[in-house]
C-alpha cells in the first residue's frame, strides 16, 4: 500500500484546537474553585449600627480603636456550632479585642436558647434582612472577618475556623 | 416578624441603608410599587447565588439568595438605578458576581464570537453545497427529466421498501 | 479477604486488557485469524473479570466489610440496602471501578453483536478499546483502588453523601448518564480501527452509527432525568441552569446528535467523511473532557468529587488521546480515500463510497446545515463553560458565565436545529427542482401555523414562543409526512391495505421509523422547554397558619408547619391544602432539609403535576408561625420528562435487530439497502 497523503488542515487545525485546551484545563491545577474572590481585604470595614440579642445598639465605631473580629453565624449551621466553642476561649483571652456574632438568616429566640445551652462571651447581633452581611460581602456561613485598629479588614475567612488561624490573625490584628 | 421592627426602630429610622456603601446618590425619585417587583426581579436575574451551582439570585430558594433579592427590591425602592445596585454587588462580591459579564476587555469575545461562528459556518455550508451541485448524480432523477408522473420521492421510497 | 479477591480480579482485567489490546494489534498488522480470536478471548475475559469485581465490591457494601477501603469511605449500617447498592457510584473510586464495569459490559456485547462481521478494521478496533480499558484498570488497580485493605477496620462508616439519599432518581440518574459516557468508547474504537486498517467493506458505518446510537439514547435519558432530579430536588422551578456539570453532558449529546445525522449522509451518498469521523471521535473526547472538567475539582460543582491524585493522571491520558486521535486523522484518512477508490473500482455504482450530486434544496444539503449549527452550538457551549477558566488563566479575572449567555445562545440556535429537523424530512436525497421542493413545505408550514395559532389562543403570544411553536409544528407535520408518505406509496403501488403497509413500512424501514420517534421525544421537550421559559410564573406569600393565598386558579391554605427529625437530616415542613377552583388537589408539602455536613440547607420542593402544567411550591423560610413560601405555575413541564422514554424508544425501534431476511445474514452490500 502507498503511503496515504496526511491531510494537513486536519493536522494543523487539530493540534491548535487540542493544545489550548489541554493547557486550559492544565491551568485549573492547583486553583480552588471555591475560593471566592475576596474584595473587602485591606479596605476600611463598612459600617454597621444593629442591635445585640439583648436589644442594645452596636455600631463598629464603639470599638474605638480596638481590633474587631465579627463572626458571621447561625444554630442551623452545623460549622458554625461546631468553632462557637473555641471563639468563645479566645474571645474570653483577648479582652482587647472586640468579638462580635453576627446571626445570619436565623431567629433571635432560637440563637437566645442555643446560647443559653452553650453560655457565650461576646454579643450577637441580630441582622434584619441580612443587610450588614450583604454589606461584608459575605457568601454563607461561617464566614469570620478580622478588622485592624484603624478599622481595615485584614482577613476575611470563610469556612470553620481553627486554633493556628484564629491565633495568627488575632496576633496580627492586635500588632500596631 | 417583631423582632424585624424591634431591630428597625432600634437602629434608627432605615431611610437610606445604602448610605456611604453605595456609589452616588438616587438619581431621581423612588419608583412607584408597581416598578420595584418586576425591576428587582431583572436585576436578580443577572446576579449569581453566591452559594448555589451556577443558580441566579431570582432563581435560588437559599437563604443567601432571598437576602440579596430583599436587599435589591430596598435599593429599587429608594430608587438607585439598576446600574449603581449591580456596582454595589460587584464593589462587595467582584465581578464575579456577574452571571452575564460585561462586555469589557477579553469578555467582548464571548459577546462577538456567536455572530462570526455562524457567518463562517453559512460559509461553509453554502460552499460544500456548491461543490455538490457541480458533481454529477447517479442517474437523473424523473423530475429532473420532467416525466414524474408518480412523486420521485415515492418513487424512490418504494424502491428502497423493495429490497 | 474481599480486598484481596477484588484486588486480584482487577489485576486480571488489567493483564487481560494489556494482553488482548497488544494480541489485536498484532493481528491488526498481520492479520492472523489465531491472533484475532486470542484478542477476541481476552477481551472477554476482561469484561467477565471487571464486572465481577464490581459484583465483588456490592457485596461488600452489603455485608458491610469495612476492612474494605470504599465500604469504610460510603458505607453504614443505617443505610437502607437500596441506597447502600447505589452508593456503589456515590464516590470517585466506587464510580471509576463502576465505569469500569460499565466498559466490560459494553466490550463483550459489542463483541457479540459484531460477530464475524467487519475483519477488516475489528482487530485495530479492539485494540484501541482495550487500551482505553487498559488505562482506566490501571487507575482503579493503582491510585483509585476501591478494595484497598484498611488495616484496623472500624464497626461502622459515615454512610454516603446525604444528598444521594433525597430523592431516587439521584440513585439512576447517575448510572444512566455512564452508560452514555462509556459507551462512546465503542464508535470511538471502531472510528480509529477503521483509520489504523486503512481499509473498509461496504457498510463499514452501519454498526458505528448503531453503537453511537445506543449511548447516545441513554446519554439523552440521563440529561432528561438529571434536569428531573435537578427539579424536583433543588427548589428553585426549574431543570437546567448551564451548570458545567449539565453542560459538560449536553456537550457529546450535541457532537452526537449531529454525527447521527451525518453518518446518514456518508451511508447513502458517501460524502462528509472525514467531518463524520471528527464527530463520532469528539463525542468521545468531549466525554473524557466533561468527566475531567466535573470530578477534578477544577470547577464548582455540586459533583466534583473532593481533590485527589486522579485529575493530573487523568490529565495526561486526554491529553494523550485528543493528540493521537489528531494524528490519527490528518495520517490516516488519506488511506480511506484509497480504499474507497478501489471500492468504487470493485463495486461500480453500488459502492458505499459512490459520491452523488446534490443541491441546496436536499436532505443531505438540510443535515450539512444541521451540522454547522451543532457543531457552533457545542463550541459556544463549551466556551461559556470554559470562559471563567480563560479569563483566569490569562488575566487572573474571576469571572461567571451563566444563563443570560447560555440562553442567548441556546435561543436562536436551538429554533434554527428545530426548523432543520422540519426541513430534512420534507427533502429527498440528491437533486430536485426548486419549484417540485418547495410544495414539499405547505404541509410543514400549515402545521406550523395551526400549533402557533391554537398555543396564542390559549393565551402564549410572546414572539418568541409564537417563533418556537411555529418550527416545532412544521417539524411534526413533516416528521409525520416522513411517516405517512412512505405507507401511503406503498398502498398505491402494492394495493394493500393500511394495516399491511404500516406492517411493511415498520419492518422495513426501522431506522427512518425509530429516527422520526426520536424526533418527537426532542419536541417534546423543545415544546416543554419554550413554554415554561416563557411563561412560568410565580409569586412568593407571606403566611400564618390558617391564610389562604389565591395564585392562578389554585386556592392554597397554610395549615402548619412541623419538625421531623430523621437519622441523616433534620426537616422543617410546611403543610397547604390545595384546590383547584372546588376541586380538592391535597395537601403539599415543601420542605428545607438540613444537613450536619452541609452549610446551606436544601429546599424540597412539593409538586402537583399535571399535563396542563405543574403547580410548584418550595419554601423560603419559617420562622415561628409566620412561612415565606415560593409558589411556581410551570405550564406543560411534565412533557419535559416523557421526552427521555420517547427518545429510548425510537432509539430501541432503529436498533431493533432486523430479521435476516436473505442468504443467511449476509449484510446488504447496497448503501441504499443498508440504510432503508
Amino acid at each position: 500500500m502507498s503511503q496515504p497523503k496526511v491531510n494537513k488542515g486536519i493536522l494543523i487545525g487539530g493540534l491548535l484546537v487540542v493544545l489550548p485546551l489541554v493547557a486550559l484545563l492544565y491551568s485549573g491545577f492547583g486553583k480552588d474553585p471555591k475560593r471566592l474572590p475576596n474584595e473587602l481585604e485591606g479596605r476600611p470595614a463598612p459600617q454597621f449600627s444593629l442591635v445585640d440579642l439583648e436589644g442594645y445598639p452596636v455600631s463598629l465605631d464603639q470599638a474605638q480603636g480596638k481590633p474587631v473580629v465579627l463572626n458571621f453565624w447561625s444554630t442551623w449551621c452545623g460549622p458554625c456550632k461546631a468553632e462557637h466553642p473555641l471563639l468563645q476561649d479566645r474571645a474570653a483571652a483577648n479582652p482587647n479585642v472586640a468579638f462580635y456574632g453576627v446571626i445570619y438568616q436565623d431567629e433571635p429566640e432560637k440563637v437566645l436558647r442555643y446560647l443559653r445551652q452553650v453560655g457565650t462571651s461576646y454579643r450577637h447581633l441580630v441582622d434584619p434582612g441580612n443587610r450588614m452581611a450583604i454589606d461584608y460581602g459575605v457568601t454563607g456561613v461561617p464566614e469570620t472577618f478580622f478588622i485592624d485598629k484603624r478599622g481595615v479588614i485584614a482577613h476575611k475567612s470563610p469556612g470553620p475556623v481553627y486554633p493556628e488561624l484564629l491565633d495568627g490573625w488575632l496576633r496580627e490584628i492586635q500588632t500596631p | 416578624m417583631i423582632w424585624l421592627m424591634v431591630a428597625a426602630l432600634a437602629a434608627g429610622p432605615a431611610d437610606d441603608p445604602g448610605a456611604g456603601l453605595i456609589a452616588g446618590l438616587p438619581p431621581g425619585p423612588a419608583p412607584s410599587a408597581e416598578e420595584v417587583v418586576p425591576r428587582t426581579h431583572a436585576i436578580a436575574v443577572t446576579l449569581r447565588c453566591p452559594v448555589c451551582q451556577g443558580l441566579s439570585v431570582a432563581d435560588s430558594t437559599s437563604p443567601a439568595a432571598v437576602a440579596f433579592q430583599r436587599r435589591i427590591q430596598e435599593l429599587v425602592a429608594l430608587g438607585y438605578t439598576d446600574q449603581q445596585i449591580r456596582d454595589y454587588f460587584i464593589d462587595r462580591y467582584g465581578e464575579w458576581i456577574l452571571l452575564d459579564p460585561n462586555m469589557n476587555g477579553l469578555n467582548a469575545v464571548l459577546y462577538l464570537l456567536p455572530g462570526i461562528l455562524l457567518g463562517l459556518g453559512a460559509v461553509w455550508v453554502g460552499a460544500t453545497v456548491a461543490q455538490w451541485r457541480k458533481e454529477p448524480s447517479d442517474a437523473l432523477l424523473p423530475s429532473e427529466v420532467g416525466a414524474a408522473d408518480m412523486d420521485d420521492y415515492e418513487r424512490r421510497l418504494l424502491k428502497e421498501l423493495d429490497e | 479477604m474481599i480486598s484481596t479477591l477484588g484486588q486480584s480480579l482487577v489485576l486480571a482485567s488489567l493483564f487481560f486488557s494489556a494482553v488482548g489490546s497488544a494480541a489485536a494489534f498484532q493481528a491488526g498488522r498481520n492479520g492472523s485469524e489465531s491472533g484475532y480470536k486470542l484478542a477476541r478471548t481476552f477481551a472477554y475475559l476482561f469484561a467477565g473479570s471487571i464486572v465481577m469485581a464490581n459484583f465483588v465490591m456490592v457485596y461488600a457494601l452489603v455485608t458491610h466489610d469495612f476492612s474494605v477501603g470504599y465500604v469504610a469511605e460510603v458505607g453504614s449500617k443505617s443505610t437502607p440496602l437500596y441506597f447502600t447498592i447505589v452508593s456503589l457510584w456515590a464516590s470517585l473510586n466506587g464510580s471509576i471501578l463502576f465505569w469500569g464495569g460499565i466498559l466490560g459490559l459494553y466490550t463483550g456485547g459489542f463483541l457479540l453483536s459484531m460477530g464475524n462481521n467487519h475483519r477488516e478494521y475489528m482487530p485495530w478496533t479492539l485494540h484501541v478499546q482495550l487500551g482505553i480499558a487498559v488505562f482506566f484498570t490501571l487507575l482503579i488497580a493503582t491510585i483509585a483502588d476501591p478494595f484497598a485493605a484498611v488495616a484496623n477496620p472500624l464497626p461502622d462508616g459515615p454512610g454516603p453523601n446525604p444528598l444521594l439519599q433525597n430523592h431516587w432518581l439521584m440513585a439512576i440518574h447517575p448510572p444512566t448518564l455512564y452508560l452514555g459516557y462509556v459507551g462512546m468508547v465503542g464508535p470511538y474504537s471502531m472510528i480509529c480501527g477503521a483509520l489504523l486498517a486503512g481499509r473498509v467493506e461496504a457498510g463499514w458505518m452501519r454498526p458505528i452509527r448503531n453503537w453511537m446510537l445506543i449511548p447516545w439514547s441513554w446519554l439523552s435519558l440521563g440529561i432528561v432525568l438529571g434536569g428531573w432530579w435537578s427539579y424536583a430536588v433543588l427548589g428553585w422551578g426549574g431543570a437546567w441552569a448551564w451548570d458545567p456539570v449539565e453542560n459538560a453532558s449536553f456537550h457529546p449529546w450535541l457532537t452526537g446528535t449531529a454525527f447521527l445525522h451525518s453518518a446518514m449522509v456518508l451511508e447513502r451518498r458517501g460524502r462528509m467523511r472525514d467531518w463524520t469521523l471528527i464527530l463520532g471521535m469528539t463525542t468521545f473526547l468531549l466525554t473524557l473532557v466533561g468527566t475531567f472538567m466535573t470530578r477534578s475539582g477544577v470547577f464548582n460543582s455540586v459533583h466534583s468529587f473532593t481533590q485527589s491524585d486522579i485529575g493530573p493522571v487523568f490529565l495526561y491520558f486526554i491529553g494523550f488521546i485528543l493528540v493521537y486521535s489528531v494524528l490519527l486523522l490528518a495520517f490516516r484518512s488519506g488511506a480511506l480515500d484509497e480504499a474507497s477508490k478501489e471500492n468504487q473500482r470493485n463495486l461500480g455504482t453500488q459502492a458505499p463510497t459512490l459520491t452523488h450530486g446534490a443541491s441546496l434544496l436536499s436532505r443531505e444539503a438540510a443535515i450539512l446545515a444541521q451540522n454547522a449549527v451543532f457543531a457552533i452550538f457545542t463550541f459556544l457551549v463549551l466556551q461559556g463553560t470554559l470562559w471563567p477558566l480563560v479569563l483566569e488563566a490569562a488575566q487572573d479575572r474571576r469571572v461567571s458565565v451563566g444563563e443570560p449567555y447560555f440562553d442567548r445562545v441556546a435561543l436562536p440556535l436551538g429554533i434554527l436545529l428545530v426548523f432543520l429537523m422540519g426541513v430534512g424530512p420534507a427533502l429527498p436525497w440528491g437533486r430536485m427542482r426548486t419549484e417540485d421542493a418547495l410544495p414539499r413545505f405547505m404541509g410543514p408550514v400549515i402545521g406550523g401555523g395551526v400549533l402557533a395559532g391554537v398555543v396564542a389562543l390559549a393565551g402564549y403570544h410572546g414572539p418568541y414562543s409564537l417563533l418556537a411553536m411555529f418550527v416545532i409544528g412544521f417539524a411534526a407535520t413533516a416528521n409525520m409526512g416522513e411517516l405517512i408518505t412512505p405507507i401511503r406509496a406503498r398502498m398505491e403501488a402494492k394495493k394493500e391495505g393500511v394495516a399491511g403497509a404500516t406492517q411493511a413500512v415498520l419492518t422495513r424501514t426501522r431506522r427512518r421509523f425509530g429516527g422520526h420517534v426520536a424526533h418527537y421525544g426532542v419536541l417534546l421537550a423543545v415544546f416543554s422547554l419554550a413554554m415554561t421559559k416563557g411563561y412560568r410564573t410565580e409569586t412568593e406569600f407571606s403566611v400564618s397558619p390558617g391564610d389562604v393565598s389565591e395564585f392562578n386558579g389554585y386556592t392554597l391554605r397554610y395549615v402548619g408547619s412541623e419538625e421531623v427529625q430523621e437519622e441523616h437530616r433534620r426537616s422543617m415542613l410546611a403543610t397547604f391544602d390545595v384546590h383547584s377552583g372546588d376541586r380538592s388537589i391535597g395537601l403539599l408539602s415543601p420542605r428545607m432539609n438540613y444537613y450536619s455536613s452541609m452549610r446551606e440547607p436544601v429546599f424540597s420542593p412539593d409538586v402537583y403535576s399535571n399535563p396542563m402544567g405543574d403547580l410548584y411550591l418550595s419554601l423560603i423560610e419559617l420562622s415561628g408561625d409566620q412561612a415565606v413560601y415560593r409558589v411556581i405555575y410551570q405550564p406543560y413541564q411534565m412533557w419535559m420528562w416523557w421526552s427521555g422514554p420517547v427518545i429510548m424508544f425510537g432509539t430501541l425501534i432503529a436498533i431493533w435487530p432486523a430479521r435476516r431476511r436473505r442468504r443467511g445474514g449476509e449484510l446488504p452490500a447496497n448503501p441504499e439497502q443498508a440504510s432503508a
